[in-house]
């Protein structure tokens, strides 16, 4: 990995953190103290874990606040949720609020609630396609925003990558960066294109384009799928060290508090939020989940 | 363009300074001052330090890159001269050129936020050559690294230029005294950085770039629409 790879610094002194093997890439400036802002009613945790066997797969999830964030004291603005619906399909959705709109934390959030409604209360015994989900999950999120919490929808806006695992196949879809990989042979593969020109910017977004999904299909196998928001993705894009890093932790079913770690690297530049739902498809065929 | 391994996240950022010579005395020295409060910035706070990366173009009759793109904490920063007259066409020639040399000096796959120029000035073209063409070379949308321009005026500035150079946002200062009003954009340009850095996406360009001039101290030029 050569310069770009240290070992991380210790934790500030005025604070104890747990002790950790995540790595720091790049130069990186000291870290400042997190704070959060008055007022901020609709404040997301920094931190939300999960680590379980989900039917058939094993799914372990993690989403951290970034730098960024916890500098300004603003929110942790990603989300995830996943479910198995009643048929016993695994449904997946990250959500990463757009940084420019006042509480799109709460917009992430809803929309990641609704996908699970609506995968969970159909009447329609065929899976649901996730292209299908993002509309209705999106339509519910502008009512929801606007009829519940008396918020104007474009100021929850996000975007958003939603994966229904069926028997048969596996499918994605998106709105706007989020994104997802498979982990095979030791190397990550982003199931959709990245045509971004600008780190900042992004195309699409929830609820404005709910029905402007692209969507991804691969056939029903043993692999393991990331479904991520861009604050990871770019880095996985990017950087040798996090790739490595992350195929080290992730070769296995993990626990959440495993999960956690592998998202604690530091890394020069990478100030998002991050989080990854992993799936660990058709377990049967992986090591037992520990 | 050099290939790497690790290609770290970077925020392009041009200023373009006038220091013709009605910059003399108290709004070059307030340049001045300001510019060792960003290098300040950069080297204290991780999310813009990080990030930015910073070239500082100078315009008289005259324009120079006076330091190219580069991380502004480990650079020398040089004392600005005052020079003569006011040179729009330069200035954004030399823009021009800054900008594709230091976006093709990242190394190859760089996540790169969209560059942002801020044009600073006291006063109106005064060169024999018309500016406007200058202009549109940096505006041109088939322009891969186009920046979005912002211009931030004081003094003897014109309005209807200001507004003509803005991509979207275009700024008066407000205080009588100019060496004030400088120090007042350059705290507000530091601010914008800041607040950019540490900001993620919109679907919508115009708000991909975080402005914080408050109007206190500026007076918002609405944009121009042809």
């Amino acid at each position: 990995m050569g310069d770009a790879w240290h070992q991380p610094t210790e934790p500030a002194a005025h604070t104890r953190d747990l002790a950790t093997s995540a790595p720091v890439i790049g130069d990186t400036l000291p870290i400042m103290a997190g704070s959060i802002q008055r007022g901020d009613g609709r404040r997301a945790c920094d931190v939300a874990l999960d680590g379980v066997v989900a039917g058939r797969h094993h799914v372990a999830a993690a989403s951290l606040v970034g730098l960024a964030h916890a500098v300004s004291g603003s929110s942790r603005q990603d989300a995830y949720s996943f479910c198995l619906d009643p048929r016993g399909r695994l449904y997946v959705a990250v959500a990463d609020g757009l940084g420019s709109r006042s509480v799109s934390q709460l917009g992430a959030r809803i929309f990641c609630d609704e996908i699970m409604r609506a995968a969970c209360e159909r009447d329609d015994d065929s899976p649901a396609e996730p292209a299908t989900l993002i509309a209705i999950a999106g339509r519910n999120t502008a009512t929801i925003t606007r009829d519940v919490y008396g918020q104007n929808p474009r100021e929850v806006s996000c975007v958003a990558v939603v994966g229904a695992f069926g028997q048969e196949r596996f499918e994605f879809a998106r709105v706007g960066d989020a994104t997802a990989f498979e982990f095979a042979d030791a190397a990550f593969v982003e199931l959709f294109d990245n045509h971004s020109d600008f780190v900042n910017l992004v195309d699409a977004a929830i609820p404005e384009d709910n029905d402007r999904a692209t969507t991804v299909t691969m056939t029903s196998r043993a692999s393991v799928i990331a479904l991520v928001t861009d604050g990871l993705a770019t880095d996985i894009r990017s950087s040798e060290g996090v790739r490595t890093w992350l195929i080290s932790q992730w070769a296995m079913p993990v626990t959440a508090y495993a999960m956690s770690e592998s998202l604690r690297y530091r890394r020069r530049g990478s100030h998002d939020d991050r989080t990854a739902v992993v799936v660990w498809t058709q377990i049967g065929v992986h090591d037992a989940p520990t | 363009m050099p290939e790497s391994s690790e290609l770290f996240t970077v925020f392009p950022i041009f200023l373009v300074v006038d220091v013709s010579a009605s910059m003399a005395g108290g709004p070059i020295e307030a340049v001045n001052r300001s510019l060792p409060e960003m290098k300040a910035e950069m080297r204290s706070n991780p999310t813009v330090g990080e990030i930015a990366r910073v070239a500082l173009i100078t315009f008289s009759d005259q324009a120079r890159t006076v330091i190219p793109l580069c991380d502004l904490a480990t650079a020398p920063i040089p004392e600005l001269p005052v020079e003569g007259g006011t040179n729009f066409a330069a200035a954004f020639r030399e823009l021009r050129a800054a900008v594709d040399n230091g976006m093709r000096s990242l190394p190859k796959g760089t996540p790169v936020y969209r560059p942002v120029a801020f044009f600073l000035s006291d006063g109106e073209h005064t060169a024999r050559e018309d500016w406007g063409s200058a202009l549109d070379q940096v505006r041109d949308d088939g322009w891969k690294y186009r920046p979005e321009i912002v211009a931030f005026g004081f003094g003897d500035a014109n309005g209807e230029a200001l507004r003509r150079i803005a991509t979207r946002f275009a700024f008066l200062a407000k205080d009588q005294d100019p060496a004030m009003q400088v120090r007042e954009i350059m705290q507000a340009l530091i601010r914008s950085i800041r607040s950019t850095s540490s900001s993620f996406r919109d679907p919508n360009q115009a708000e991909g770039l975080h402005l914080e001039a408050p109007s206190e101290y500026f007076t918002p030029l609405p944009p121009m629409t042809t």
